[in-house]
């Protein structure tokens, strides 16, 4: 398979490829005739979270490829010390003072928005467009957490099915170049 | 082979764009109730997945 023969790492790649494979099977697994119709949506949401892990994995290796010592500042993180309070305003508030310093974080411990913010940010994604588009294969990735959920899970259409692989193509585009 | 052992076994096929579907078909274990010379991304734009198509096509 050579849809991944760009990324370096072999471990990953194979992760990848295996992945993508699986992915295939379900898509032509949903298309059969005989499959049971209300089943149809939960496999369509097993596939999109898994294209979800798969643009993660892609964002996150191109970020350690331009990134190469493992760690990069993030917008509006901070680490605090030496924190002095200068005044009780009442139990539960103060003002104070003290030193902070722009946090470096792991890249492996950003999480998916993260992860798309920086590569934003390094001009991996090139277009607002497609960060958008990251972003809301992202939301469907976290209704997985269904006590998140503020009301009955969605129905997953083959139109959702398509969006997700038009992104994940536009993905590996803008991580191969 | 039973039902059973039919599931649990890993289908070897690695799909390309011209993989007959017939081939598709017998390492899954389905019936997508096309010809089964019908080629891979053909089906997948016919079944309305223009994006996975083209990524077989690439």
């Amino acid at each position: 398979m050579k849809h991944f023969s760009f990324v370096s790492e072999d471990n990953l790649r194979l992760n990848l490829e295996n992945a993508f494979k699986h992915v295939e099977f379900l898509v032509f697994t949903l298309e059969s005739p005989n499959i049971n119709q209300a089943q149809l949506s939960s496999i369509r949401k097993t596939v999109i979270i898994h294209i979800a892990a798969l643009i993660e994995a892609l964002l996150l290796w191109k970020l350690k490829q331009v990134n190469p010592k493992g760690t990069m500042e993030l917008d509006g993180q901070w680490k605090y010390a030496d924190i002095k309070i200068v005044y009780q305003i009442n139990s539960s508030k103060q003002v104070v003072a003290g030193i902070r310093k722009r946090e470096q974080k792991k890249l492996d411990k950003l999480d998916f928005l993260q992860i798309s913010r920086a590569c934003l940010k390094n001009g991996i994604i090139k277009s607002e467009q497609l960060f958008r588009d990251v972003d809301d294969i992202r939301k469907f990735r976290n209704r997985q957490h269904l006590g998140g959920l503020k009301g009955l899970e969605r129905d997953y259409s083959k139109d959702d099915l398509e969006f997700c692989f038009s992104v994940v193509s536009r993905v590996i585009k803008a991580v191969s170049g | 082979m039973n039902s059973k052992r039919k599931l649990l076994k890993k289908p070897r096929i690695s799909i390309k764009k011209d993989t007959p579907i017939g081939l598709i078909e017998k390492a899954l274990g389905i019936n997508l109730g096309v010809k089964p010379d019908m080629k891979a991304s053909s089906f997948l734009r016919l079944k309305g997945y223009p994006s996975l198509a083209r990524m077989l096509e690439a």
